[in-house]
């Protein structure tokens, strides 16, 4: 019965081709990211925790066929008076790497990335539609953006792209 | 275009914001006991200076924090940003 739940899935980028590997640059969707939005005045535990604001944190996992990281998190952060909420549907994840990634999103994007470090997060716009920025590495960043943005701005980032495509 | 310094994430452009207008408007007391003009006075009057206002901006596309900076309505400076505090 979940199987089938999970074959019926479709990711805001279904169908549109969205991907680039290109050597100095490469672009691609993770659809189906855990994604855990949590209020609490200290960091959650997690792999992949983003600080989107005071108290406001993003914690990105795998993929799983049920809401995986919610529950776990929700009772470590409740003695602290912290919550988790679920929002693996409200975004997708967006993955760009090489050494023109920043400069790609620099075409949209009025942020300075290169004060952004390593494991730093900012929120903003880019293309006009509002992303959280995640660096994962000196080349490496995610784009979590909203699903009703997401061919939007994919559209954008392979029209963008198209200079550093050799 | 301006400049917003959010307390939060640094300079930001102003279309990451919504404006809130003058800050420091206190929700009356007691509503129910102000005749009509004193409630169009505190919803509608405000010192509108020519010079240096307090005032609220909310980091819509940011942080999602209210907070309070003042700016010159004739050059636009900005100055001092302080975080909103509940009431
Ligand atoms: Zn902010």
């Amino acid at each position: 019965m979940t199987a089938d739940v999970l074959a019926l899935r479709r990711s805001p980028l279904h169908g549109t081709g969205f991907g680039l590997a290109a050597p100095g640059l490469t672009m691609a969707e993770e659809p189906f990211r855990s994604l855990v939005e949590v209020r609490s005045p200290a960091a959650p535990a997690g792999e992949l925790v983003w600080r989107l604001g005071p108290d406001w944190w993003l914690v990105d996992g795998p993929p799983a066929p049920v809401v995986a990281l919610e529950v776990p998190l929700a009772g470590e952060l409740r003695a602290a008076g912290g919550v988790a909420t679920d929002v693996s549907a409200h975004r997708t994840t967006l993955v760009l790497t090489g050494p023109h990634a920043a400069t790609l999103i620099a075409h949209g994007c009025p942020i300075d990335l290169s004060i952004v470090p390593v494991g730093g997060c900012v929120q903003g716009t880019l293309a006009g539609a509002q992303v959280a920025l995640g660096r994962t590495g000196p080349d490496s960043l995610r784009v979590y953006v909203r699903a009703a943005f997401a061919r939007h701005l994919a559209t954008w980032l392979s029209d963008a792209a198209t200079p550093y495509v050799e | 275009m301006i400049r917003v310094p959010c307390p939060h994430c640094g300079d930001r452009d102003e279309t990451e914001f919504h404006y809130g207008g003058e800050a420091g408007v206190a929700y009356p007391a007691d509503p129910s006991a102000l005749d009509d003009a004193a409630w169009a006075s505190y919803l509608f009057v405000r010192s509108n200076p020519r010079g240096w206002l307090r005032e609220r901006w909310f980091h819509g596309a940011g942080c999602r924090r209210w907070f309070n900076l003042e700016r010159h309505t004739v050059t636009d400076e900005i100055r001092s940003p302080s975080e909103m505090r509940p009431q």
